[in-house]
């Protein structure tokens, strides 16, 4: 690992080793362990972790958000529409027992006897109206 | 035993599952675990705890209207709901922006919170001046670095929140540190600000810098 490696490393992830990925700790602690530079660099990236930290540290915001929260559900309740898979299954279902009511009433008052074609198509067995004769 | 679940041990794939089918509890859980560092990433990047709280409400709405919705596996919510966060921050960055432009709005200043354990650890203008850095970055760049220093995520993740791929986040950050580094090296030069470490702030450090930029110059070559 070159300095300018080491150095984009820690400009990155920070200068807390347990951040570095796998794959670049070992070559950056070999780095470390071997050149002033680096660890320069490395004291450096340290100090501005923590400056990093204390600039970013919020306070607490306590219970107090999380009950407007929760309180504000009310106005944003889940949203309760079916989703694409469920209209779908819903409305497949109901073609087919619209399907099988109208084999039985066709059944019922004679005509052509395509009760096979209908049974296989509402099984699923036919994908077009125009499979049947 | 027979009972209710454990909701504090499930994951938050499963929460959310709860919370579609109108779990409150399930929900509160949700909120309890994200909520505090949502808010401190919305604070620190708006400067504003108004903003961050109605940010962070808002992201947590949109993530009970998005429960029924919800895909396991699909995403994770720890990352989504910085995602939402994020843009909305952006959102509002920018709305504030436009309004300041027409001269409807003043600039949001920074909150001016009560000194913590962290004001007190580094010089109160020191850190005025790392906050103000950081409220200067570019809004990726203060998102990326927000999300890696409060929330704790790694590069990957935060690539996903902010659509952006796990390289260019790793960029995002680089810049992001870098510039901050070139502030603070520019206040040194400039002089001491508060009561910095006199290790930073005495000649010998300014000349230990030199020596080990010239060092660098030279393991370079």
């Amino acid at each position: 690992m070159t300095i300018e490696e080491f150095e984009t490393l820690l400009l990155a992830h920070g200068a807390n080793p347990r951040h570095w990925p796998a794959g670049r700790r070992a070559a950056a602690e070999a780095l470390l362990a071997e050149s002033e530079v680096a660890r320069a660099l490395f004291d450096e990236a340290k100090r501005l972790d923590a400056a990093i930290a204390a600039g970013t540290a919020a306070p607490a915001a306590g219970g107090a958000l999380a009950a407007r929260i929760l309180a504000g559900l009310d106005a944003a309740p889940p949203e309760r529409v079916f989703g694409l898979g469920r209209l779908f299954a819903w409305s497949g279902s109901t073609a087919a027992a619209a399907l099988m009511a109208g084999f039985l009433v066709g059944h019922a008052i004679g005509g052509p006897d395509h009760s096979a074609n209908l049974l296989a198509l509402t099984a699923g067995e036919l994908t077009e109206i125009e499979a049947m004769p | 035993m027979e009972g209710r679940p454990d909701v504090d041990s499930e994951d938050d794939d499963t929460l959310m599952s709860r919370a579609a089918a109108g779990d409150r509890r399930a929900f509160a859980l949700l909120v309890t675990r994200h909520a505090e560092r949502v808010r401190a990433v919305a604070l620190r990047f708006s400067g504003n705890a108004a903003d961050a709280d109605d940010v962070t409400q808002q992201a947590f709405f949109a993530a009970w209207r998005e429960a029924a919705n919800w895909q396991r596996g699909r995403a994770r919510f720890g990352t989504w709901i910085y995602r939402v966060a994020v843009n909305r921050c952006i959102d509002l960055s920018r709305r504030r922006r436009v309004r300041s432009w027409l001269s409807l709005d003043a600039v949001a200043e920074p909150a001016d919170e009560a000194p913590d354990a962290a004001d007190r650890a580094v010089q109160r203008s020191e850190l005025e001046a790392v906050r103000r850095d950081i409220l200067a970055l570019p809004e990726k760049q203060r998102a990326a670095l927000l999300l890696a220093v409060q929330a704790e995520k790694g590069t990957a993740e935060i690539g996903a929140a902010l659509g952006v791929s796990e390289g260019a986040a790793e960029q995002l950050l680089v810049r992001a540190r870098r510039t901050l580094r070139e502030r603070a090296r520019e206040r040194m030069q400039d002089g001491p600000v508060g009561a910095r470490p006199a290790s930073d702030t005495d000649s010998g450090g300014a000349d230990r810098r030199r020596a080990a930029g010239a060092k660098r110059a030279e393991e370079r070559r």
